[in-house]
């Protein structure tokens, strides 16, 4: 399951990142809080595949699904 | 003298802050080819600089690197005695995620960092408790609590900084500790001890996104803002560029009345005053187009804007933020050039800097108006609901529109494949009123960055041209001048399109600005007063034999060619490289010729 996978309003908790991810984005990904075992909820989905909106601790971002799929959830 | 770095993350209230410290006068330093301002201002006995915002000390795109690298030498600076990092009262634990990497880095520099908890007037309003001292205890720093807004702790601040305290510093041990230690985790360890709740700033956010995010209302609410943009940029600078224009001639005329007839005089008066002046007048649509952004990014709004629109930009390699560009294009290419300033992705960025000049801008508009009224017969078609000429308007913007995304589309997927890009992660910044007066100031400094860094190449080219037109025979016969020896030699290039050597001048001339080609045309048939009588001159055109296909194959030229040479200057200025503008001159002009014969071919 993946961080795109929620659905609007949807809770998730943040588990690692595809392999695949360049290094630099991951850690950037985690400066923004998209850490281990951080609680995230999908505020917002757009339609035709557009960038959804996350809540991650005290911020808000939005994301595209190429960088959401590739962000991995774990079970609460 | 001492200096005191300010950093802290976008949308911290850091520029705001750094106002308040020291006032009115700033002097604005730009790193070629990014769009990295370091602003710096006297106060008291301290100079403060004032960085960019920034997420990280671990940059990501280009325009980071150079901020952060900029930060770290000036760290390592004799003269820089303190930090001071600004966070986030609302969101704490996110600022202090880059505050704790910023300690980090100072401490291994003997530097101290003092931190300003900005926006604290927003977590009493909520009556919040924010317990500063074991802030303080946490960070082994001192803390000030202030509102840039209201200006709250402003006064306590600026004077601990300008005190000897905020310079002296010896890293103590528990500080040593903090640099092993990782600043995502401390940061979220320190924010649960505080026990603040920011979920309650969350909600209001996410209550007025659930309106202008909506799928359905958040589009009506996007045209509609988009609009008032679009409008700003035609209606209200429209009386400031006129009053611009004014001036410009009134004081040519007047500079002129103390000089002779002759050469000196023509030559303040065409090459100086309307060479410049032709390109002073887009001035006061960069302050209102950046006013209007600056409302935008200060309000929240631009990165919701982003978010609308980002699906359909990015089929072309674009972004979401590429759509004020695209907008801004159809006032002038030069501001909207300015507005990609706002794309954080650098590839993202030059794509939409090479696409906005291909929309149609308004001085391509008398030249559309003249051939459209030349060739287009005024009939009305569909039983009467439009007419065949405004339908030709209407097709060459939506033509401008789609070979702009064209050629976004095919350079992210050829030339700029490899280039690597920054992904779309945008943060949702909290709704806040603009604060007007910095938004004045930093209009101002656009409008001046805008004078200064493009005016001397277009003075160049003003000159240059003024010269061609002018001799050998001392302004007279514009036929017998070089430009018109000029419009004689090129005439093989222009003649496949069914024009002569006057369209050849007219088309050079309009390297100033397009809508020239109308006066000089005029100018070339006798007819006075072209500009305002673009009817008359497409009457002669029509008597003189411009057909159809020629009409049609101009104006494909036009709504291609890189016929601006303020455009060109600005291009060059943005990206910081000569050789952009040139490639956009000679690529456009070429496409724009190919295109024009093909067009002219197939209707002929």
């Amino acid at each position: 399951m993946n961080l795109w996978s929620l659905n609007e309003n949807e809770n998730g908790m943040i588990g690692s990142f595809c392999e695949s991810m360049d290094k630099k984005y991951q850690l950037r990904l985690r400066e923004l809080g998209f850490d281990d075992s951080m609680p995230v909820r999908c505020l917002k989905t757009s339609p035709f595949g557009g960038p959804r909106v996350y809540q991650i601790g005290d911020s808000v971002f939005s994301l595209t699904q190429d960088i959401a799929t590739s962000v991995f959830l774990v079970k609460k | 003298m001492d200096s005191i770095l300010i950093i802290g993350k976008p949308n911290s209230g850091k520029s705001l802050l750094f106002n308040k410290i020291t006032g009115v006068f700033q002097k604005v330093s730009n790193f070629p080819g990014v769009t990295v301002e370091v602003k710096k201002a006297q106060c008291g006995n301290r100079i403060f600089a004032d960085y960019p915002g920034i997420y990280s000390l671990n940059p990501l795109t280009k325009d980071e690197e150079v901020a952060v690298t900029k930060f770290k030498e000036a760290i390592d600076d004799e003269s820089t005695k303190s930090i001071l990092c600004v966070l986030d009262a609302t969101r704490l634990e996110r600022s202090l995620n880059l505050g704790l990497q910023i300690k980090q880095y100072a401490v291994q520099h003997n530097k101290p960092v003092i931190f300003a908890l900005n926006m604290i007037d927003e977590v009493q309003k909520k009556k919040l408790k924010l317990d500063i001292d074991q802030l303080k205890t946490e960070l082994h720093s001192e803390v000030f609590a202030v509102s840039a807004r209201t200006g709250f702790g402003i006064d306590t601040l600026k004077s601990y900084l300008s005190g000897e305290d905020a310079t002296k510093y010896e890293a103590s041990t528990e500080e040593k500790k903090i640099v092993a230690e990782h600043p995502g985790r401390l940061a979220k360890k320190i924010c649960e001890g505080l026990n603040l709740n920011t979920e309650i700033f969350i909600q209001s956010q996410n209550k007025i996104d659930r309106f202008l995010l909506n799928n359905v209302l958040g589009g009506i609410i996007f045209m509609a803002i988009m609009l008032i943009v679009f409008e700003s940029i035609f209606t209200w600078a429209g009386p400031a560029m006129d009053l611009t224009e004014e001036i410009i001639v009134g004081s040519g005329e007047w500079v002129a009345s103390f000089i002779g007839d002759g050469i000196l005089k023509d030559f303040i008066n065409d090459a100086i005053f309307g060479g410049l002046g032709s390109f002073l007048v887009f001035v006061p649509q960069i302050f209102v187009l950046t006013f209007i952004i600056g409302i935008l990014e200060d309000s929240g709004y631009l990165a919701r804007a982003a978010i609308i629109c980002h699906k359909p930009f990015s089929y072309f390699g674009l972004t979401g933020k590429s759509f004020v560009p695209f907008l801004t294009g159809h006032a002038c290419a030069i501001p909207a050039i300015f507005a990609t300033r706002t794309i954080e992705s650098p590839k993202r960025r030059l794509l939409t800097m090479l696409a906005v000049p291909l929309t149609a801008c308004s001085a391509r508009l008398p030249v559309y108006a003249l051939l459209i009224t030349a060739v287009i017969p005024a009939k009305d078609i569909l039983g009467g609901m439009i007419g065949l000429q405004g339908l030709s308007f209407f097709l060459l913007y939506f033509f401008g529109i789609f070979m702009g995304l064209l050629l976004a589309g095919v350079l992210s997927k050829t030339v700029y494949k490899a280039e690597n890009d920054a992904p779309f992660v945008i943060e949702l910044p909290s709704y806040r009123l603009p604060q007007w007066m910095p938004l004045l100031r930093k209009s101002l400094n656009s409008s001046y960055a805008f004078v200064k860094n493009a005016g001397f190449v277009i003075f160049i080219v003003s000159v240059v041209i003024w010269f061609l037109g002018y001799f050998p025979n001392q302004g007279g016969d514009l036929a017998s001048s070089y430009l018109g020896t000029l419009g004689h030699f090129i005439e093989p290039i222009f003649s496949p399109l069914g024009i002569d050597w006057k369209f050849g001048v007219a088309i050079i001339t309009s390297f100033l600005a397009r809508e020239v080609f109308v006066g000089t045309l005029g100018t070339m048939m006798g007819i006075e007063g072209a500009d305002e009588n673009i009817a008359g001159l497409a009457d002669h055109l029509v008597a003189s034999g411009i057909t159809l296909a020629t009409g049609v194959s101009l104006l494909v030229f036009y709504a291609i060619a890189m016929q601006c040479v303020s455009t060109l200057g600005v291009i060059k200025k943005e990206t910081g490289k000569l050789s952009y503008a040139v490639s956009v001159f000679v690529v456009y002009g070429i496409l724009a010729y190919v295109l024009s014969l093909a067009v002219y071919s197939i209707l002929s």
